[in-house]
């Protein structure tokens, strides 16, 4: 099981917390969600933890999205965050 | 009405102060890297002109003074000074590794003009050289990444506050309305 870097697991909760805005601005959440799941996301992003990428993923289940992992030639990684409804 | 923000629109290296101070960020940029020049100045202006020519001291109790000498010792202090304001005023935090590189051919230099009644200094003492500032390169490297996070967070926390204060906004005005 491989352990992630703290600023690549920072990367990938901020790019959930963008695909958050983005659902509240289209008008897919509502506002009483939008704050609860910030709240998850920010107690999340204080600790200190080596996890590794499963960890993250149950993350992103329990607020409602898919994360998925593209891996591109000579080992380079792109994550994506998908809407799950 | 509700703005749309972008993703990371500053560089890992660097905390997004506004419009104000990217400008002070780019001259203490261009300060830091002219600070890895100056030490070579004196080479580099030796071709245009001969400055051991021109003396500045010329007098029977001293020792005489080239331009050459002189703008080598006034550049250790200034440079020293361009890196002071440059870490202040937050440059970028990658320009810093031109630094290390300057002062390691500073040093292999003047090593290499101990030497010169022998021509050139013993392979040991090259490698040890190189040794030492490979190994500050790489404390300097571990130790980036704690403020990598710390840019991260700061980022995301001054991103959600506008937020919010954007929703509370909206339904303030929502009330107002409805009075």
């Amino acid at each position: 099981m491989k352990l992630i870097d703290s600023s690549e697991r920072l990367k990938i909760l901020f790019l959930v917390s963008d695909q958050l805005w983005d659902d509240l601005i289209s008008g897919e959440l509502q506002e009483e969600e939008y704050t609860v799941k910030i709240d998850e996301i920010r107690l999340e992003m204080r600790k200190e933890i080596n996890s590794s990428f499963l960890d993250l993923q149950n993350i992103a289940s329990k607020i409602g999205y898919i994360l998925t992992k593209k891996q591109k030639a000579f080992g380079l990684i792109n994550s994506y965050v998908i809407a799950r409804n | 009405m509700i703005q749309e923000q972008n993703r990371l629109s500053t560089q890992q290296s660097q905390i997004n102060l506004g419009k104000r101070k990217t400008l002070i960020q780019k001259w203490a940029t261009i300060l830091v890297l002219l600070s890895c020049i100056l030490p070579f100045l004196n080479n580099i202006l030796k071709n245009f002109f001969d400055t051991e020519s021109v003396l500045l001291l010329n007098n029977p109790y001293t020792k005489k003074l080239d331009l050459d000498t002189a703008i080598f010792f006034f550049s250790m202090p200034i440079s020293y000074a361009f890196i002071a304001i440059g870490g202040l005023f937050g440059a970028h935090k990658k320009s810093y590794y031109a630094v290390f590189i300057s002062c390691y051919f500073q040093v292999a230099l003047t090593t290499n003009y101990l030497f010169i009644s022998k021509g050139k200094a013993f392979i040991y003492t090259e490698i040890c050289i190189a040794i030492l500032f490979i190994i500050v390169a790489v404390i300097y490297f571990l130790a980036q990444k704690y403020y990598k996070d710390l840019e991260i967070m700061i980022e995301f926390l001054n991103k959600t506050i506008d937020r919010y204060s954007q929703i509370i906004r909206k339904n303030t005005q929502k009330n107002e309305v409805d009075r």
